[in-house]
């Protein structure tokens, strides 16, 4: 009796380690504006900017280093943030991710691997500068506490080149809610 | 101090034994070997690929290449293919202090450019971790390996034994504890399995290290270092304790009157 009782108290700790050492990770399926954590408010914005416009409508015009203001997405490949500064690229809200409207199961929604023949005329690169015009020396996702996907507003002067890509360099951004 | 006294079989008592039947000692030897040997070859598998694969590259050096998916193959017929002689990689070393994370802004920058930028070293982790499910199914057969040398042994045993259940009982009848005659058998199995360890570690060194295997990304040698021998020796040796064991126990379990009575 007392071996049967020993034996199944031994068997109950062995089923509760292994219940509580398989833990699934959180699924990192959609970004979400809601952030990951402490961000740091100077370079939020809180009131969202007037009169934005998508990616696509910003590229067609020809003024450089003028002030505009744009809409995005941020995504447009499968590492969409700048590793160490504070950069990201966003795209046209008017493309779909993979998954918007359907129920695709794609891991990594935000690289638009089911248009990317439509990024090159719907993305743009968002840098995020400090007084002096040099970017911030700083990961964006710990900067506003956005992960992919957060749809952000931003005015800042457009930089274009012969090719027609587009950077804005900003100062703010606001992360819309959704 | 005779009650403590643990009187065991002559080593030679053991030796002996494999002796009396050397072909089916010669057969089990024979298999063991194999199943060793297999062990060796698959550990020397994972371990070159985990070599070729290694997290290395220079943290200074970034990869530049096109956006979408990657193809592996041969260059040449890639470049008649596609006729085109411009290579699509290139490797930037970077100045002692540079961030390499500017190559990175530059790439998004020019989108037209359809270029991506990776760290050597994060292109490495990240191959590593993509062949992660390889290396898992390898050490997933060295198991069923293990499992297959397990069940020849027990087999090897069970005909050792079947046919020694008097002798065993005389043993017991002239004094010799049954814990004597158990190690006596254990001894057999691992003398068996370590002589097959021996002979595949040999045929692992001299034939299988170094072996250039092809794979997708290219070749890799086999590599049979002491990790790989450790595991396969140590297998080998399991085997021979494992199945040992269980027939053993079996051929000792009837009482001495009853098993002198044995066919």
């Amino acid at each position: 009796m007392t071996k049967v009782m020993n034996s199944s108290g031994l068997l109950l700790l062995v089923l509760s380690l292994l219940t509580g050492c398989s833990r699934s990770e959180p699924s990192a399926h959609r970004g979400s504006a809601g952030g990951t954590g402490a961000s740091d408010a100077a370079y939020l914005l809180t009131e969202k900017p007037a009169e934005a416009q998508g990616v696509a409508a910003v590229r067609k015009a020809d003024a450089n280093a003028e002030e505009i203001v744009v809409e995005g997405r941020i995504g447009g490949s499968e590492k969409p943030f700048v590793d160490g500064i504070a950069a990201f690229t966003i795209v046209d809200p008017s493309i779909p991710y993979c998954g918007q409207h359907d129920d695709e199961k794609c891991p990594t929604p935000w690289d638009y691997c089911c248009n990317t023949d439509k990024l090159k005329d719907n993305s743009a690169l968002i840098k995020i500068v400090g007084a002096d015009g040099t970017p911030v020396s700083k990961d964006a996702r710990e900067l506003l506490g956005v992960k992919e996907l957060a749809r952000v507003i931003v005015r800042g002067k457009a930089q274009r080149d012969e090719q027609g890509n587009l950077t804005v360099l900003v100062e703010k951004v606001h992360i819309a809610k959704e | 101090m005779i009650m403590f006294r643990w009187r065991l079989l002559p080593w030679e008592y053991g030796v002996r034994n494999l002796l009396r039947r050397p072909s089916r000692s010669a057969l089990t030897l024979g298999a063991l070997t194999i199943v060793v040997l297999l062990v060796f070859v698959v550990v020397g598998f994972i371990r070159g690929l985990e070599k070729s694969l290694a997290v290395s590259g220079d943290s200074q050096v970034v990869l530049v290449y096109s956006l979408g998916s990657e193809l592996w193959c041969r260059l040449p017929d890639l470049q008649q293919a596609l006729k085109r002689q411009d290579l699509s990689l290139v490797a930037l070393l970077m100045q002692p202090g540079a961030n390499p994370n500017g190559v990175v802004l530059f790439c998004k920058e020019r989108v037209n450019l359809e270029l991506q930028a990776i760290v050597e070293t994060a292109y490495y982790a990240s191959l590593q971790k993509h062949y992660q499910p390889v290396r898992m199914l390898a050490w997933l057969v060295v198991c069923l390996i293990a499992g297959a040398g397990v069940f020849t042994g027990l087999n090897m045993m069970y005909g050792a034994v079947a046919g020694r259940i008097r002798k065993i009982a005389t043993l017991q009848a002239v004094g010799y504890r049954r814990r004597a005659i158990l190690l006596s058998l254990i001894q057999e199995g691992i003398l068996l399995a370590a002589t097959a360890s021996l002979l595949a570690g040999l045929v692992a060194q001299f034939w299988i290290n170094g072996l250039a295997a092809r794979f997708t990304m290219g070749a890799f040698t086999l590599r049979v270092d002491g990790m790989a021998l450790l595991v396969g020796c140590g297998i080998g040796l399991l085997l021979g304790i494992v199945g040992a064991v269980p027939p053993a126990i079996k051929a000792l379990r009837p009482s001495v009157a009853e098993s002198l009575k044995a066919v």
